[in-house]
């Protein structure tokens, strides 16, 4: 089956516009306050608008409050939600429950420890992501290009989709998918020529790249 | 997650090439009905722009694509219907298990809400035809076979007819979602659809989605139509 490609950090009409183009599955809108590719309410709710019904809509978010959740829902109208920081399971299935909209949580990885809670999480959510663990001292969770040891989650079994995240470009997605059997994959600082400043096409070269390594039935 | 159920179980078949008729119906009956239905002819006049179009006006959206081809190809295009935003679409069960397991998967990755049902045996084929194509009879019992199958395959459940929901019922459970076209309220003409019965007695015998075209769209005011047949079914109009 093709793999499920997730573009991130989508902050500009010709990135959007790129997104489309190159046929990804799903494009992000990232609301964490620290990020370079940080959007507010309007900017995020004309990008949904320019994109909906081309590409599913993510709406990326780290530990924010209900409030804060539910005013992004409003304005974005997104497909999915992405809880990117400390959620829990019990939070996770809260906010799933209280707001109607499927969510991908967000696990960091370094070492195959830090998979050991990722049951409850994968009970509780849509979709997972498993993302490299930020250097010590990042103020954000993503987007910081780094990568982890893909093997850690090859032969593991989750019951939902999952994508892996974390240090990928056009260059080594083929190889991450095989080396992990990615459902999908994600990318956001693999893609840009300047932190926040993505290139169409390294859009579409990482788009294509992670189409063609599809593994599996090939008919 | 598969509480799936419609508040309203009409969905009202778009059958029309004219893009502006569909939306003007779609938007008249938002209130009245649970969904939208679009089919082949919808689809291929107007394609992904058209499907985004329906989706817009907020209702459901039901497209009746019946799939059939090879798993991989089939998988890439649920994936594809899913991101246009249908929330529902078929697949025909004889395309066999690994076909619709990778349906259901590539549809789920985009949107876990997404409801897959299957195809059994159209209702333009009897026994005669089932034998000319190789395929075991009676129909009632193919009916039920490949409605097994689709439930051992993942999927939500199956198209009928209304008189096949009992045999269905009884052999997929009470959580399986029973799809029936060629619900006609009484009175109404009966078109294309040989095997009819009223929204009151789909409903009685266990139909969760209704699929009625003409007698809504063709009905001098489709509105109060379809408002008529939301009281047969017991539900309250919004004022």
């Amino acid at each position: 089956m093709a793999v499920l490609v997730k573009i991130c950090g989508i902050a500009t009409a010709d990135a959007a516009d790129a997104v489309v183009r190159a046929g990804a599955d799903f494009a992000g809108l990232m609301f964490h306050p620290g990020s370079p590719r940080r959007v507010d309410l309007p900017q995020a709710a004309a990008l949904a608008e320019r994109m909906r019904g081309r590409v599913r809509l993510v709406a990326v978010m780290s530990d924010l409050p209900d409030e804060s959740i539910g005013a992004v829902i409003g304005a974005v109208k997104p497909d999915l939600i992405q809880l990117h920081g400390a959620e829990t399971a019990a939070r996770v299935g809260a906010i799933r429950s209280r707001f109607g909209v499927p969510v991908m949580k967000v696990v960091s990885v370094a070492t195959a420890d830090d998979l050991a809670g990722v049951a409850a999480h994968d009970d509780a959510a849509d979709m997972l992501m498993f993302d490299a663990k930020a250097p010590a001292g990042a103020t954000r969770q993503g987007g910081h290009g780094a990568a982890f040891d893909w093997q850690i989650l090859r032969a593991r079994k989750f019951q939902k989709p999952w994508l892996l995240a974390g240090g990928l470009n056009a260059e080594n997605v083929a190889r991450a998918i095989r080396a992990c059997e990615a459902p999908g994959v994600d990318v956001s600082s693999g893609v840009e020529i300047a932190p926040g400043t993505k290139s169409p096409d390294m859009i579409a070269a990482f788009v294509s790249a992670a189409r063609n390594a599809q593994y599996g039935a090939v008919a | 997650m598969n509480a799936k159920r419609f508040r309203n179980p009409v969905f009202v078949a778009l059958d029309t090439p004219d893009l502006n008729q569909a939306l003007e119906w779609g938007r008249a009956l938002k209130d009245y009905v649970g969904g939208l239905k679009i089919g082949l002819e919808f689809i291929t006049a107007h394609g992904p722009e058209g499907v985004r179009a329906v989706v817009s006006t907020g209702l459901p959206v039901f497209a009746d694509v019946k799939f059939h081809d090879i798993p991989n190809t089939v998988a890439a295009a649920s994936r594809e219907l899913a991101k246009l935003g249908a929330m529902i679409f078929n697949i025909h069960v004889s395309g066999g298990e690994v076909m619709m397991r990778d349906a259901v998967a590539a549809a789920r990755a985009i949107d876990p809400r997404v409801t897959v049902i299957g195809v059994t045996v159209l209702t333009s084929i009897d026994n005669d035809i089932l034998d000319s194509v190789g395929q075991r009879g009676p129909a009632p019992e193919q009916v039920v076979r490949l409605a097994r199958l689709a439930k051992r395959a993942g999927l939500d459940g199956v198209v009928c007819s209304a008189q096949e929901i009992g045999p269905i019922r009884a052999a997929c459970g009470p959580d399986f979602l029973l799809v029936t076209p060629g619900i006609r309220p009484a009175g109404a003409d009966t078109g294309d659809q040989r095997r009819i019965m009223t929204p009151a007695e789909a409903q009685r015998a266990g139909s969760d989605i209704m699929v009625i075209g003409r007698p809504i769209t063709a009905a001098p005011d489709p509105v109060a139509a379809a408002r008529a047949i939301a009281a047969e079914l017991g539900m309250a109009a919004p004022t």
